[in-house]
């Protein structure tokens, strides 16, 4: 028998891997976390951009973070503050900003309708985010049961939220959008919310599931809202960190894992960049479905139906980031400082930008969601100075020097439209694009969610077929990242579900015996 | 209002397309006095033949006999009242630079075809082809099927969700995750896991968009295929193929099966006005002022139109109006239909003998292409590079142009229902239809020269011939929230429509558009099921 380094192997130090491993030390394991970055997070992190200016370079806002994981993690008592509790919707575009669903003109009315309306249906899926999808091998009592739950769950809205439920889902945003606003400024900001993060357009159907995914959480009771954590995303994940060490895990940074080691078709540990390997009957991966299995574990140690199927896992990120020290407070002709301002002015310069990117272009005009976060949290620049970050859609991959400078002057002078003299501000600015998000955080394509958001991999479908929720192929070997139910976002619900399907085998096992 | 006694029926069906005749025949047919209402001098909606140039026979809007359902061919017996359907074989995507792919029914040609451009995709061809068949085969038996509702809590729709339900949980895991994820993704992702060359992808995805707002990479695209191949994969009838004397020839026999059973067609009987007492239909005015009453009233016409253009003598509900209007109903397709001297010589195909010919002919280099003309659509312009699927139907019929001589339907996606710049005019009309000649000049040099007549249609046209709104072929697009119990709205999907006693049987209910007649025939079952438990 080959001696046992841990209880647990976590490959990868992202928010969900850190949640897997506190939860397998809760329940008395012995766990050792591997990350290839010097600090923890992953893509939830706060880096420094610019001397003294600071920014949540992926993650920007928490919204989804399951009360379930906040409360068994007790991450509120652990260093997770908010700066804001809720960004409100700006529109900027011509004729000046608008407050989305402020006031009683425009399409204000008719946003708020919509946003509770959709609030209700994202209401009616959030049961099922925090539960492992229910199996489609419908053979057993109990997966069908979970059906009918779920179904039930719909019935509860009422037939006629049920109906408009059963019709919007699988709906694309530019048609909803239509359907409840009059003016141009609505539909674009609609539509950026629903293809933030993806690689879709607002013409294309299930958009508005999307944005159902992104409404299915709260804020301290609050549906749907998006909150800045103080110190930036790196806070966060300092608080998992530190949830996870509380309980013991061990967390070792630097330390590159280059493969899983498998025997009899067991996973048992890990082969360390070096070459060292260590060994642990239950190792557990953060890292995306392709990289895990197509690069850690290798397509010669899985069967050809399921790697097929990883290989067109669509995790093709076409989202960037960019952020801008600025020396000075920008002027946006509103009061931003708990807003998100949407630079989306209709629904075609939406489905524009993603025009361009279908073809592997840059956005000519890029849409955007900007945030001056230091205005709330003035921890992350210098005093009197300001940090601007922006969503960008859409950027791909594969661009050189010059298309990138090219497309962050794009970017800046979209910002500009709406904040004169923005660019005399600038002090100095970073732009991720998919490959450096790959390249950086080791997260294939660069895509956030591990892969799409999309009606055909989400719930029963994100993971593969003969494969129960979080398990692999390949026995010992969990999946505990973004690429499984319910996917991306700051969660932490696939790292606690992997770390409870682990225990449930471990106990089955022992049964067994 | 006329003040003679209007005559009753039990049932009147406004509109004559094949939908609202294959109803009224299998109405008719169970002994229910029926009267089918056209609004034009002859029967047939879009499944229309017309001599629109001497000795020339036009199939003016649909082209291609391939979803009639085989449970009508021989319930109705449409042989005996004259129906022949002449299959065709294969397709072909003439590059316009000497190169082509054709596909046949002969499994090693095809092989070969496709190895042509790539070895690995003829490997793939296979695999992509059970996928194809099997997905169509597991659809199939849902065709006749009148969907369940899923927020009904009644015995009989818990029992059909269950039986749904269960028709799904036999696939089994792996089956139903493939079929799930085929009905959810795209055409482009779909093929992309099979394909690797952009030509063989081209040639395959045209049947995702015929019809359709979306473009081979829109999620729900790929679903799109099974409406094209379904009749396909139908050997009983050789479901790919022409009817003889053109798609007038379906209407044609579906309205004289409808007649031996009794019914009564009246043309050039516009309705004007739903006739509503008390909450129900009872029968409807027509713009001569004369009214005709019935038990029932069952539309063939589109929900858009049924909800905002028809006049009610009780206004609907203000809700179902603003469902109707709410109804994506696009239009995408345009048609030219043309008569040539001769037979044009496509780039790299042989003049004669090639049996590829015979089939549906396109210009489809990748899905990139394709993307990309639906780009055009998505800002009010017609494709300045479209798709076309051309059809010479007279090199397997000659009974539609006069000897030597034929007839082309060039059916192109996209074209818009009105233009960034304004509403349709002649002379955008016109422009249409070059771009189109240009493209059709590329693959098959010479051919505007030998071009007798030409009818060039857009959206706008076909709307306004055939009442079809935005001239959607299909009543409607075909993604999921306008199928099964979605189509065409929740709530009404059983071909009962907004109000008491007025049915549906258009292809805006469920399965959809095609020259299929399952809406048609499943709306005449619903409506005797009714009418025998004294519901109506």
């Amino acid at each position: 028998m080959a001696r046992q380094d841990f209880d647990a192997i976590v490959v990868g130090a992202g928010h969900n891997g850190m949640t897997a491993a506190a939860y397998l030390a809760r329940a008395g394991k012995k766990v050792l976390v591997l990350e290839a970055r010097q600090k923890v997070g992953g893509m939830a992190t706060t880096e420094e951009f610019h001397p003294g200016f600071r920014a949540s370079t992926v993650a920007q806002t928490l919204n989804l973070l399951h009360p379930r994981v906040l409360a068994d993690l007790d991450l509120e008592h652990l260093g997770l503050t908010w700066a804001s509790r809720s960004l409100a919707p700006l529109s900027l575009g011509p004729g000046g900003p608008v407050e989305l669903g402020k006031g009683h003109d425009g399409d204000s009315d008719a946003w708020r309708a919509l946003m509770a309306r959709l609030a209700r249906y994202a209401g009616a899926l959030a049961p099922a985010l925090p539960k492992p999808p229910p199996s489609l091998a419908t053979d057993s009592f109990a997966n069908k049961l979970e059906f009918l739950k779920f179904g039930w769950g719909l019935r509860k809205l009422g037939r006629r939220d049920m109906r408009d439920m059963m019709r919007i889902v699988a709906m694309n945003a530019s048609d909803l959008g239509d359907e409840c606003f009059a003016g141009d400024r609505a539909k674009g900001a609609l539509a950026f919310d629903a293809i933030a993060g993806t690689r879709m357009g607002p013409r294309s159907p299930g958009t508005v599931y999307t944005l159902l995914y992104r409404m299915a959480g709260a804020i301290n009771g609050r549906a749907g809202a998006v909150g800045l954590p103080a110190g930036g995303m790196g806070a966060v994940a300092d608080a998992f960190a530190t949830a996870a060490r509380a309980r013991g895990v061990e967390i070792r940074t630097g330390m590159a894992v280059t493969g899983i080691l498998v025997e009899n078709d067991h996973a048992v540990g890990v082969v360390l960049d070096g070459g060292d390997e260590l060994r642990a009957p239950l190792v557990l991966s953060n890292a995306d479905p392709r990289t895990t299995f197509l690069h850690l574990v290798g397509p010669t140690g899985l069967d050809t139906l399921f790697s097929r199927r990883v290989h067109h896992w669509r995790d093709r990120g076409v989202m960037a980031r960019l952020h801008l020290a600025l020396d000075a407070k920008p002027q946006f002709g509103a009061d931003v400082e708990n807003a998100r301002m949407l630079l989306a002015e209709s629904r075609d310069a939406v489905e524009r930008a993603f025009d361009d990117v279908k073809y592997g272009a840059p956005a000519q005009r890029p849409v955007m969601e900007a945030i001056v976060p230091s205005l709330a949290d003035p921890s992350l620049a210098p005093d009197g100075k300001h940090v601007l970050s922006a969503t960008v859609a859409f950027g791909p991959p594969g661009l050189d020097h010059a298309a990138r400078e090219a497309f962050a002057d794009r970017i800046v002078a979209r910002l500009a439209e709406h904040a004169l003299g923005l660019p005399d501000l600038i002090l100095g600015r970073e732009l991720l694009l998919p490959d450096d998000i790959a390249a950086r955080y080791g997260v294939s394509g660069g895509h956030w969610h591990h892969g799409e958001i999309s009606l055909d991999q989400v719930w029963v479908l994100r993971q593969g077929p003969g494969v129960k929720p979080y398990r692999t192929p390949i026995p010992g070997l969990y999946l505990a990242g973004a690429g499984a139910h319910p996917g991306g976002n700051i969660t932490g619900l696939p790292g606690r579900n992997a770390a409870l399907a682990a225990l449930e085998d471990l106990a089955n096992q022992g049964g067994g015996h | 209002m006329s003040t003679q006694k209007a005559q009753r029926y039990d049932v009147v069906v406004i509109g004559g397309g094949h939908n609202g005749l294959t109803a009224a025949a299998y109405l008719a047919r169970a002994g229910h006095s029926v009267c089918v209402l056209e609004r034009r001098e002859q029967i047939g909606g879009a499944a229309m033949s017309e001599e629109l140039y001497p000795g020339f026979t036009y199939s003016t809007c649909s082209y291609v006999a391939s979803l009639l359902r085989p449970e009508i061919m021989r319930t109705l017996d449409l042989p005996s009242h004259g129906l022949q359907i002449i299959p065709y074989e294969g397709s072909l995507n003439v590059l316009g630079d000497g190169r082509s792919l054709a596909s046949y029914p002969d499994h090693d040609r095809n092989r070969r075809e496709i190895a042509k451009f790539s070895h690995r995709d003829a490997e793939a061809y296979d695999r992509y082809g059970l996928e194809i068949m099997r997905q169509c085969r597991f659809i199939r038996p849902m065709l006749l099927m009148t969907p369940p509702d899923p927020t009904s809590l009644s015995i009989g729709d818990l029992k059909d969700l269950m039986k749904l339900g269960g028709m799904f949980a036999d696939l089994g895991e792996q089956r139903l995750h493939d079929t799930l994820r085929f009905w959810l993704t795209s055409c482009g992702d779909f093929l992309d896991e099979y394909f690797e060359s952009d030509v063989v992808k081209g040639h395959l995805a045209g049947s995702s968009i015929i019809g359709t707002a979306l473009g081979p990479y829109s999620p729900g695209s790929a679903y799109v295929l099974l409406h094209h191949y379904m009749g396909e994969v139908d050997g009983t009838i050789g479901a790919w193929g022409y009817a003889r004397g053109g798609m007038g020839a379906i209407s044609k026999a579906l309205g004289s099966a409808a007649r031996s059973f009794g019914a009564e067609i009246r043309t050039d009987a516009e309705v004007e006005t739903v006739i509503v007492r008390h909450g129900r239909a009872i029968g409807v005015a027509l713009a001569n002022g004369e009214e005709v009453h019935g038990r029932t009233i069952l539309s063939n016409q589109d929900f858009r139109r049924i909800t905002t253009r028809m006049k009610w003598s009780e206004p609907l509900p203000e809700d179902v109006v603003k469902q109707g209007r709410d109804y994506k109903i696009r239009g995408s397709s345009g048609k030219l239909n043309i008569a040539l001297d001769g037979l044009p010589r496509f780039t790299g195909v042989e003049a004669h003998g090639t049996p590829s010919l015979n089939g549906d002919i396109h210009y489809s280099p990748s899905l990139e292409y394709i993307e990309k003309a639906y780009d055009d659509w998505k800002y009010g312009m017609w494709s300045r590079r479209p798709y076309v699927d051309v059809v010479v139907p007279t090199l397997i019929d000659p009974t539609m142009a006069p000897d030597g001589k034929h007839f082309m339907s060039v059916f192109v996606q996209y074209v818009p229902p009105t233009l960034h710049d304004g509403p349709w005019t002649p002379e955008k009309r016109d422009a249409f239809g070059e771009t189109v000649i240009d493209l059709l000049e590329q693959m098959a040099p010479g051919i505007r020269n030998m071009i007798l007549h030409k009818q060039v249609r857009s959206p706008w046209d076909i709307e306004n011939e055939v009442g079809l709104s935005e001239g959607n072929i299909f009543q409607g697009e075909l993604t999921m929230d306008q199928l099964m119990f979605n189509r065409p709205v929740p709530g009404m999907a059983q071909y009962r429509g907004p109000i008491p006693g007025f049915y549906m049987c258009g292809s805006s209910n469920h399965p959809g558009g095609g020259v299929m007649g399952a809406p048609g025939h499943n709306a005449a079952r619903e409506l005797m099921a009714d009418l025998a438990g004294g519901k109506v």
